[in-house]
């Protein structure tokens, strides 16, 4: 036999799309089939290294899953019964819908967008069709972390920032199984583990990351938040406290004004020209926060005092010393997290000791925006980074926002050994978008285009989207009373409203890349009603639904019309800065994809999403897809991406502008921007000088560059919300304090959750459902991401199936033999909305008051490619079903989620678990619909991939 | 010269990447495809040179993780070999590769009985005998640049828990990881010797220097006594 | 192990095979020493042919067991080191000779020929059915296997075929014998199945590895597989672990013993202490012993544990042994 020889004809860069963590690709190609991917060596993201899913990559272009054609809904919502059209077709009954949707106003077009990696520009298009509901996936995601994140300290995880892992001693992971970046994370991991570093994970399960972990901290799940107030409980006691780095970058010394009934209770005490002010214990003067640095006050911290108008006044750090000292010590909080004293003692001191008395001191100069020349840049060499663990609970943004304080506290933020922004994060606070504040659903009429971003990050009850009698003006109610601070909006609540039609019925509901009828909803025996629910007249209540797929996935089944789309080596992209770009903490990188593949020679009649909405722009005759005389304005999606700006000088791509290209950040569109970007490696990388890299909320060199090119507003410290003044105003709209235009509704129930909820500072509640399910439904359930496949959209492929076709519930043997279950019995998992009958396994991997399994792995059978009888359908199951989607709040039903940002409580889910009468080894329930015709076709008893 | 795989279990998170990676390589390369059958159905079954296993030590909350990658061990007194009836399994002199040559192979099945780690995968399809080559198409390759004459597993690997090299050569990377941290084998009591290693799990803790703490933070005691808190 | 219904095939038909021709040859060569010994003609040519018969059909059976058929040839490459090569080598030469010895013996060639003919597939045979013994019995890697005991057994087995083979072949050509063939086959019936029984009472002592042995790590505590990386078969759980078999083996040894030794031992003994050395016992009883060769046979590999099972979880569990691993207390201790 021959060894050796060529594998490929042509080897050319893209970006992967696996899952959105934006590695680059080198893909080789040979007969129009690609033969091999690998990690891009120069990619800063991933440096070379793949994932599993990345290394998948080909499965996914030839799964038999693929859609090939447009489809029209023959047979009944659900039964899989479609018709293969043409393009034409499907585009014009599109702009029929949707332009019939506009007559009757554009709020009546609900376009909900789940992995969505072009954000900036669906949101723009949602804009000049006219619509306020346009939302990505954050609600039911992240927001938790990326709110508590933003507000906090203007920049969060993911690709906002993340940890050095090149000079951190001590990471602490805290409620993540994989998370985004999937790569950096475990090339980070590795490199500070090798490094002698400490790596501790803080999660009810010990598995992943957990294997490689020094220290397992085997948390109840729902109380992170008390935990970490405990942290900060003994940091403050062993006086751990980066107190030089409270008093220069956050409002802990700040005065806060203790008067309660008036409407100023809990604001910053201000002088008159609208500065908050410190005492200055030099001086023992109330002097303006503003002059900390250039007049080196010494601000207190601890105190309490008078202001001449008569005000008592606190600093904000004094109020949430006394909470701390109240109810936060070790063994108090021991009691709620089940972790013991002596070891959050210790993690405190271990992480204390580090950040204060073992500093990475770099020999890098640098100059703050106050004009002080630092000699070297000094490091705290302890890092965190949280998701899900914490997201995912109705304490998720206060809980969050214990960790950011704490980071605060040891004075981690973007220094070397801690945390890390990636520009163009960090922003000033208050100078974040806000969405536009419509006030009334029907304010935008036909023809008009909506007038803002339709997401951003609101500082007070006067930046709700609510109309006059406090109803939510979003279809989703983001940003109305229950959800104030919806950051991302809330997507998870826009079939039951719609199907509520609560606060109002829509006409087409749009969904580009998510799977809102199966894995991304909760309660899905409710929401399948919600989508196949007729009115009297037999006219569905959600009367159209478009979806724009690849695969045929449960959401397929149950859409009206779909728009295949083309897979990420077959079609245009730019993964830009406008958006969630790949950046690397040295600096801002975007990147492109590009058809490498043609699908057409496969035989698929697809095409990109971007290609498609270009083209539906034309055609509804949305004034920015036209030039001034009404012709085309953009060819293609190439086209538009080249020469679409939003911003005179700035389009999708940072790299190269100007007509030759010579020209980042900022310039006129230039023709051969994609080509330039295909020579570098698909990539743009702008590598920030050293002394640019750290501190760049007071990094003076680096914020008068960012702000050259558009990143920030202005050059000026940005100042951290230790104590968070935008939630006060909504606590004293609670309390009928609020002097704003919007009040809320006189609903005690609401106005007792803004009251309790929004405090400023953090605070630890129990979940709610701790209090509903209470003891009956003992035990927390939730899932896990397998690191090898991606929500829904991995299963089809053929190989990541092969290393799961089903999930189990793990459970602690401790907890099984008290509820008599043995291993691999079959049990039925309760919640308070409904029932799962799945398979147990055993394992001491799992703290005792936690039940979990694979997010989802179980799928209705015939979607997704596969056989009906492959076990994803009967032996897999989806937690979803017990997850309730919403709380009885005295007599109203309310979206189930945290009270400040909406965030879907996915783990909040409480269930009883007892051993299934019948043990037939099968799960219930099991939904199905019929496999389209020419997936049969593919069904091949043997695979032999070798092109 | 033995030519082996070193695997880091203190870094190693257990993501599969390099499982796929291999697939992905090998199928396309000299010794693939490798075949996968029922692929959309009941019980997809494939050939794979290389899967990921875990484990769990001890009882909560005393629990320990570890994941095992576990590929062909190409070891140095390989049972596999002898027993071949053909001489298709066969250990290659220059460098210690264990190879079975698909022209060769009557398709027995005797191989992998004489292997104690179940490394050897029977291609039905193919109906010859398949295992990890240790990439021996990517590490002679030269029209590949130097920096990727690695195996694909190593190449791909996350957490950079992979590494590749001589094990007998005092110089190599391989041989003095496996020196320096205690590497171990699997079975080591089969008299099979095996070429790759493993590094074991170590755990790292903080020293706590106890005396820069200050055990009654003024302020901290000033707000106990504000507040009344005992 | 799961068992492969060829190399069962196999071993009943060159068991037969051997054991006969062992048995009809050895009559034969006792009349070198002036022995009256030596059955009819017709007798020993359709012993000679069903010899040949079988094993020709047994090595077309075993051949069911090779991905490629037409490449069997190829086994015999690595005689020096193959047992399973040996094998393929002995036993197509014992076909071969015993080819030529029955052409010798129907042409009547000189007797020295034949003789040198009849030894050599003799021995031929024998090293045969050593060498398919020691293919399991060398597996290190299946401790039921791995013992001296499944070599003698194993020939044991190969003698009780053909006694009992041979018994039918004096009960209907030569008479005179089938007394001492009758008492041929009750011995190596009652040898074998004290081996057998020896065979399954040393399964409950072999000190099996553990899965800490496997991983060669943490010794000091039990270890628990989690995820075996597929939740599908692959060809490492459905080869080397036959989940059926191993539910039905409780039902099918006692029912293997049955077939293979009792009833067959009852039968002979029966006509031993009757004398009647009849057909009517000793047909039933080759019937039965074949029989339960084959159910006894697929008991030997479903018995078998391959310890590469451990890996998966799929091992009869020993528990955990006290010995130094090497994961305990090493623990690196950094000082800021
Ligand atoms: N129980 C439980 N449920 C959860 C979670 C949980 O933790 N527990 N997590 C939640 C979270 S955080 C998230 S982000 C969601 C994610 O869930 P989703 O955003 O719904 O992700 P997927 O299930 O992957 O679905 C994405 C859809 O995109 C389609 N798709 C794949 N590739 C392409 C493509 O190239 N083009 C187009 N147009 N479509 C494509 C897929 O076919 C699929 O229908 O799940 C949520 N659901
Ligand atoms: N391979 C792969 N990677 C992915 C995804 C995928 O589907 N597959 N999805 C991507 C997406 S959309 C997202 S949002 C991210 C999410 O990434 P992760 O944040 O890693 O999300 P989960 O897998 O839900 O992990 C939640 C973790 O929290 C733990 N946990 C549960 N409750 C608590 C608690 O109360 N406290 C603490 N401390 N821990 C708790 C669980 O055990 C689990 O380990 O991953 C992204 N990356
Ligand atoms: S983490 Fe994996 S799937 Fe995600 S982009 Fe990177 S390589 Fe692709
Ligand atoms: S790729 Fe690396 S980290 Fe992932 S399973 Fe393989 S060896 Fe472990
Ligand atoms: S691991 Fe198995 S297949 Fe590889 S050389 Fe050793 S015995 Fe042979
Ligand atoms: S299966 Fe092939 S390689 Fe293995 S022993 Fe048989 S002939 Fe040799
Ligand atoms: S060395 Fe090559 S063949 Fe072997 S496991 Fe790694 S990638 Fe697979
Ligand atoms: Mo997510």
């Amino acid at each position: 036999m021959e060894i050796g020889g060529s594998f490929y004809d042509r080897k050319t860069y893209s970006t992967c799309y696996m899952c959105a963590c934006r590695c680059g690709i080198e893909v080789y190609v040979r007969n129009n089939k690609v033969t091999y991917i690998k990690g891009n060596d120069v990619h800063p993201t991933n440096k070379g290294v793949l994932c599993a899913k990345g290394s998948s990559g080909i499965m996914k272009e030839y799964s038999p899953a693929r859609l090939k054609k447009p489809l029209l809904r023959v047979g009944p919502r659900g039964s899989g019964e479609f018709r293969e059209i043409e393009w034409e077709e499907a585009l014009e009954i599109a702009a029929s819908w949707i332009e019939e949707a506009r007559k009757k106003g554009p709020q009546k077009i609900a376009f909900f967008t789940g992995r969505d990696q072009m954000q900036q520009i669906n949101s723009w298009f949602s804009s000049q069709v006219g619509t306020v509901n346009w939302a990505a996936h954050g609600g039911f995601c992240s927001v938790n972390i990326a709110a508590a994140g933003l507000y906090s300290i203007g920049g969060s995880f993911w690709e906002f920032g993340e940890a050095d892992f090149e000079n951190t001693k001590y990471f602490m992971l805290i409620g993540v199984a994989e998370d985004h970046s999937s790569n950096p994370f475990k090339l980070g991991i590795q490199e500070m583990k090798r490094k002698g570093g400490k790596f501790v994970v803080v999660n009810p399960v010990r598995w992943g990351y957990g294997a490689i972990a020094d220290e397992w901290v085997a948390i109840k799940p729902g109380t992170d938040g008390a935990f970490f107030m405990g942290i900060m409980h003994a940091l403050f006691k062993y006086n751990l406290v980066n107190w030089e780095f409270l008093k220069e970058y956050t409002n802990a010394p700040w005065l806060v004004i203790e008067a309660p009934s008036t409407p100023k209770d809990g604001l910053f005490y201000k002088d008159s020209e609208g500065r908050p002010q410190v005492f200055d214990k030099k001086s023992g003067t109330f002097k303006p926060a503003d002059r900390i640095v250039p007049e080196d006050l010494d601000p207190t911290f601890i105190g309490e005092f008078e202001t001449k108008e008569g005000y008592k006044v606190r600093p904000a750090f004094d109020i949430f010393a006394e909470r701390l000292v109240k109810e936060y010590s070790p063994e108090q909080v021991s009691k709620i997290t089940g972790i013991e004293a002596k070891d959050i003692e210790r993690i405190a001191k271990e992480i204390g000791t580090i950040a204060l008395y073992h500093p990475t001191i770099l020999p890098i100069e640098w100059t703050d925006v106050w004009g002080r020349k630092h000699k070297h840049t000094i490091g705290r060499p302890v890092s965190f980074h949280m998701m899900r663990g914490v997201a995912s609970h109705t304490n998720g943004f206060q809980s969050a926002r214990t960790v950011f304080l704490l980071m605060m506290m040891l004075g981690v933020v973007d220094v070397p050994g801690g945390f890390l922004n990636k520009p163009p994060y960090p922003k000033h606070i208050e100078d974040l978008p806000k969405p536009f504040a419509l006030k009334s659903p029907n304010q935008i009429k036909y023809g008009e285009t909506y007038p803002g971003p339709h997401l951003g990050y609101i500082q007070s009850p006067d930046d709700l989207l609510v109309d006059e009698r406090g109803r939510p003006v979003r279809i989703d109610h983001a940003y109305s009373w229950w959800f104030p601070m919806a950051a991302h909006g809330c997507i998870q609540n826009v079939i039951p409203a719609a199907y509520e039609q609560d606060p109002y019925g829509i006409e087409v509901l749009m969904i580009y890349m998510a799977n809102m009828a199966w894995n991304s909803s909760q309660n899905i025996p409710y929401i399948i009603k919600a989508l196949t629910a007729t009115d009297q007249a037999g006219n569905y209540i959600i009367p159209k639904i478009i979806t724009i797929d690849a695969f045929y996935s449960e959401q397929v089944a149950y859409s009206d019309l779909v728009f295949p789309d083309a897979t990420y080596l077959e079609q245009w992209f730019a993964l830009s800065l406008l958006d969630r770009p790949p950046s690397a903490v040295d600096g801002p990188v975007d990147a492109i994809r590009h058809p490498i593949i043609n699908p057409k020679a496969n035989g698929y009649d697809v095409k990109g999403w971007g290609d498609v909405m270009v083209e539906l722009g034309y055609r509804l005759r949305l004034p920015a897809f036209l030039n001034e005389d009404g012709s085309r304005k953009y060819k293609d999606f190439k086209d538009f991406l080249i020469n679409w700006q939003p911003r005179p000088g700035v389009g999708a791509l940072a790299g190269w502008r100007g007509k030759n290209g010579d020209k980042h950040f900022i310039g006129e569109p230039n023709p051969n921007q994609l080509e330039m970007y295909l020579k570098n490696k698909g990539f743009f990388y702008y590598k920030l000088p050293e002394n640019m890299r750290y501190y760049r909320h007071a990094n003076k060199d680096y914020q008068e560059w960012a702000l050259s090119v558009g990143f920030i507003k202005k050059v000026a410290p940005m100042v951290f919300n230790f104590y968070l003044e935008p939630l006060q105003t909504f606590r004293l709209a609670g309390l009928g304090l609020w002097e704003g235009k919007n009040q809320p509704p006189n609903d005690p129930i609401l106005r007792e959750r803004l009251i309790k909820y929004f405090d400023p500072l953090p605070f630890w509640y129990p979940p709610f459902e701790e209090e509903i399910s209470g003891k009956e439904y003992p035990l927390y359930a939730f899932t896990q991401r397998p690191q090898w496949m991606y929500h829904s959209w991995d299963s089809q492929n053929v190989w990541l199936r092969q290393i799961s076709t089903r999930n189990y519930l793990y459970m602690n043997p401790k907890t099984a033999k008290e509820l008599n279950i043995e291993h691999l019995d079959w049990v039925i998992v309760e919640s308070r909305v409904g029932k799962v009958k799945c398979q147990v396994f055993l394992t001491n991997t799992t703290e005792p008051n936690s039940v979990w399994t694979w997010n989802a792995i179980g799928k209705m059978k015939g979607a997704w490619g596969l056989k009906p009888e492959a076990e994803e359908g009967s032996l897999g199951f989806l937690l979803n079903h017990v997850v309730p989607h919403s709380i009885k709040l005295g007599t109203k039903e309310v979206f189930y989620g945290d009270p400040i940002t909406g965030h879907l409580a996915w783990f909040d889910t409480k269930v009883k678990v007892y051993k299934a009468q019948d043990q037939t080894p099968e799960t219930w329930p099991q939904f199905e619909v019929k496999p389209l015709e020419h997936i049969k076709e593919h069904w091949t008893e043997l695979l032999r991939y070798k092109p | 010269m033995q030519l082996a795989l070193v695997i880091d279990l203190n870094t190693c998170v257990g993501c599969h990447a390099c499982a796929t990676n291999c697939k992905e390589w090998n199928t396309q390369a000299s010794f693939g495809p490798l075949s996968d059958f029922d692929p959309y159905g009941k019980e997809p079954q494939g050939v794979w040179y290389n899967r990921i296993m875990t484990y769990e030590v001890g009882d909560f909350p005393h629990t320990q993780v570890f994941h095992l990658p576990k590929s062909c061990l190409h070891c140095q007194d390989a049972p596999c070999v002898p027993v071949c009836p053909t001489g298709a399994s066969y250990k290659r002199e220059q460098d210690g590769i264990v190879l079975v040559n698909y022209d060769d192979c009557i398709g027995c099945k005797l191989c992998s009985w004489s292997c104690p780690y179940g490394c050897r995968e029977f291609d039905e399809a193919d109906k010859v005998m398949k295992k990890c080559t240790l990439c021996i198409d990517r590490i002679y390759d030269e029209s590949l640049p130097p920096e990727h004459r690695k195996p694909a597993c190593v190449l791909t690997c996350p957490a950079k828990a992979r590494f590749f090299g001589d094990i007998e050569d005092p110089n190599s990377e391989v041989y003095q990881m496996v020196k320096k941290r205690n590497g171990f084998v699997l079975f080591s009591d089969m008299g099979t010797n095996p070429a790759n290693h493993y590094l074991p799990r170590t755990e790292t803790d903080v020293k706590l220097d106890e005396h820069i703490l200050e055990h009654e933070n003024p302020l901290f005691l000033e707000v106990l006594r504000r507040h009344h808190v005992s | 192990m799961h068992p492969p219904f060829s190399l069962i095939w196999f071993f009943i038909t060159a068991g037969i095979s051997i054991g006969l021709f062992n048995f009809v040859y050895f009559l034969e060569l006792l009349t070198l020493f002036g022995h009256q010994t030596a059955m009819p003609r017709q007798a020993v040519l359709i012993s000679l042919a069903t010899s040949l018969v079988l094993i020709a059909l047994g090595a077309i059976g075993a051949s069911f067991h090779l991905g490629h058929k037409l490449r069997a040839w190829k086994a015999i490459k690595r005689f020096h080191t193959s047992w399973l090569s040996r094998e393929a080598v002995f036993s197509g030469a014992y076909g071969f000779t015993l080819f030529l010895y029955a052409l010798s013996y129907y042409s009547n060639q000189n007797l020295a020929l034949q003789h040198f003919l009849g030894i050599l597939t003799l021995i031929l045979g024998w090293l045969s059915s050593f060498s398919t013994a020691m293919i399991y019995a060398s597996n290190k890697f299946v401790p039921e296997w791995n013992t001296s005991l499944t070599v003698l057994y194993y020939l044991n087995m190969y003698l009780m075929l053909g006694a009992s083979s041979a018994t039918i072949l004096t009960a209907l050509f030569a008479p005179q014998l089938s007394g001492e063939f009758f008492f041929l086959t009750a011995l190596f019936l009652v040898l074998g199945f004290f081996f057998r029984l020896f065979f399954n009472i040393r399964q409950a002592f072999i000190s099996h590895p553990t899965l800490n042995e496997a991983l060669n790590l943490a010794h000091n505590r039990p270890m628990r597989v989690i995820d075996t990386g597929s939740t599908t078969n692959n060809y490492c759980t459905t080869e080397f672990y036959y989940k059926k078999g191993k539910e039905l083996l409780s039902s099918i040894v006692p029912l293997s013993y049955i077939l293979t030794f009792l009833i067959p031992t009852f039968l002979t003994l029966y006509a031993l202490i009757t004398t009647r050395h009849e057909l009517i016992f000793i047909a039933p009883a080759f019937a039965f012993i074949t029989l339960g060769s084959f159910l006894e046979r697929w008991c030997f590999f479903v018995e078998g544990n391959h310890v590469q099972n451990l890996y998966y979880g799929i091992y009869p569990s020993q528990g955990y042994s006290l010995r130094k691993g090497y994961t305990e207390h090493k623990k690196t201790i950094i000082r800021y």
